[in-house]
């Protein structure tokens, strides 16, 4: 049996490389028999940790050295480079990890395979990619495509709602189940009609108020830099502004298990809410209101990441408050690059 | 907000937090149970409620038996997809009891060594086959400790320096506080981990 070891040493004492850089290194192999290496290689991949499950991605893999002797007592020697990853970017928070490692093996014949792990860290700085891997479930936002809900969207509510209510009138009043079913059923009226209620709440605020145009600029700003948020209001009919407000907030968001024990996790890493319009006054039918606010995002702001149970999520929350009215509300996602280096 | 980057959870002298989620093969490696192989054509049910050690069980199984089927039912996914052609390897179904009766008798009757996990007894489902029922729950300090020790074994990171530890009283507290719900009391002290800034003993 092999009780070889092995050993990656960077040449950063940080361990710090910024995508694109240069990746330099050496893996070391000791070993107390004499042993014969049919293969080193190293590969490096990123995976997730923390409450949500785990998930991971390729890197890359290179094959160090083949038909390798190594004998008692020597130090053997594999320097290596590779160009660091485009992405996902390091990150430390509370719900979610995101790390890359380097992962060194041998493939020792009759016997143990000595492997070994290091983790290296990928940061913004001076990078010499344009393009950053912000996860595999990572879309893009695009100018629009979060519109709020419009009469599809709305009549598709009222369809799968209705559903859960005709259920519930059935099982209350079929006469099927008998009085046991009564209050069974109300609570799924009530459950229809809640969701009802709640789905269509801004589409009826948009009956009177109009559908407000959003524009946020860039979609895509870098730590550091400033979001533009504008609202266009043209009312269908006349009503009391009680105000509209903007909210830039980041949050993280995992899920942990599956099936039943699926839970979600989400925890807020800035949240930042003000008022772009006092309001408190009464604005005509065909009144144009356009009003704007400037967000700075913060300089240390976790970029935006994306898989399918771990993400670092942005958007931006704008809510018109209408006196009397159901209020309309809508996020819109955004993404946030790390400040250049 | 990112800090400045560091190695994870290197102050603690852990490559990660012990009680974040594991893989699959993790949570097989940590996995502190009492059981043992199964026999050739033994049908066993481990038969608890949510966080009580089930899926633990199956997953030490599965590193019993190198080479058996792990499979996960769940509401979406009711019909297992997994169920091995060859008689003679080991089938490990976990949260069975959203198969449908016919097919547990189904698989009941073509594979020849079966484990389930379940929150129901599903004895009357297997047909006549005997069926060992193993009751999962009721967790003691010692077994919580050695539930522990595993984790911070897995997460630790150079053998010569300190790492936290989570004392006897603060295990007491939490079996206290949660019953033998141990995916709770593994929520507690993933919390508590977030928040140690050294090794030390961590008191809940």
């Amino acid at each position: 049996m092999s009780s070889s070891e092995l050993r990656i040493v960077l040449d950063s004492p940080t361990s710090t490389f910024a995508p694109g850089s240069i990746v330099r290194g050496e893996v070391l192999a000791r070993t107390g028999d004499d042993v014969r290496c049919r293969a080193l290689s190293l590969d490096w991949e990123w995976r997730t940790h923390g409450k949500g499950n785990v998930q991971k991605g390729k890197g890359g893999k290179i094959t160090l050295v083949q038909e390798a002797s190594w004998s008692p007592g020597g130090e053997y020697r594999y320097p290596f480079q590779l160009t660091a990853p485009r992405g996902p970017l390091t990150y430390r928070g509370t719900l979610l990890n995101v790390d890359w490692y380097l992962r060194a093996a041998a493939d020792v014949p009759w016997a143990f395979d000595p492997k070994v792990e290091a983790e290296m860290l990928l940061a913004p700085g001076g990078e010499s990619v344009d393009i950053l891997d912000l996860g595999p479930s990572w879309k893009t936002p695009i100018p629009g495509a979060s519109r709020p809900i419009g009469a599809i969207g709305a009549a598709m509510i009222v369809g799968f709602c209705s559903i859960f209510v005709a259920v519930g009138a059935f099982i209350a009043f079929g006469g099927e189940v008998g009085l046991i079913g009564l209050p069974f059923g109300l609570v799924f009226m009530g459950a229809g009609l809640a969701v009802m209620a709640f789905g269509l709440r801004s589409f009826v605020s948009q009956g009177r108020i109009g559908l407000p145009e959003v524009t946020i600029e860039p979609l895509m700003p870098r730590a550091g830099e400033k979001v533009l948020v504008r609202v266009r209001l043209r009312p269908r009919s006349s009503f009391s502004l009680s105000g509209i407000d903007a909210k830039l907030v980041g949050e993280e968001v995992v899920v942990k298990g599956s099936g039943t024990n699926k839970t979600t996790h989400r925890h807020t890493i800035h949240h930042e809410a003000r008022s772009i319009d006092p309001g408190g006054r009464a604005v005509d039918r065909g009144a144009e209101i356009v009003v704007e606010s400037t967000f700075v995002v913060p300089p240390s702001a976790a970029p935006s990441f994306a898989a399918s149970d771990n993400a670092i999520a942005w958007k931006v929350n704008v809510h018109v408050g209408v006196d009397g009215w159901p209020d309309w509300d809508h996020d819109f996602p955004i993404g946030i690059l790390p400040r250049r280096g | 907000m990112t800090p400045v980057l560091s190695l994870p959870f290197a102050h603690l002298n852990l490559r990660r937090n012990p009680f974040g989620e594991a893989t699959r093969e993790e949570r097989a490696e940590l996995a502190v149970t009492s059981v043992a192989s199964l026999h050739e054509g033994e049908l066993v049910q481990f038969v608890g409620a949510c966080g009580r050690g089930k899926t633990t069980h199956l997953l030490a199984l599965s590193r019993l038996h190198p080479g058996a089927v792990y499979e996960r039912l769940d509401e979406e996914h009711r019909v297992p997809r997994a169920v091995p052609r060859e008689a003679d390897i080991v089938y490990l179904l976990d949260e069975a009891q959203f198969a449908k009766p016919r097919e547990l008798a189904r698989i009941a009757a073509r594979v020849r060594t079966l484990a389930l996990g379940t929150h129901d007894d599903l004895a009357p489902r297997l047909g006549a086959r005997p069926v060992r029922t193993v009751a999962v729950g009721g967790i003691d300090v010692d077994t919580l400790a050695r539930v522990v020790d595993a984790r911070l074994r897995w997460a630790r990171r150079a053998d010569s320096a300190p790492i936290p530890r989570v004392p006897p009283a603060t295990l007491a507290r939490l079996l206290a506080r949660h019953g033998d719900d141990v995916r709770a009391i593994e929520n507690d002290l993933y919390d508590a981990f977030q928040s140690l800034q050294e090794p030390c003993d961590v008191e809940l």
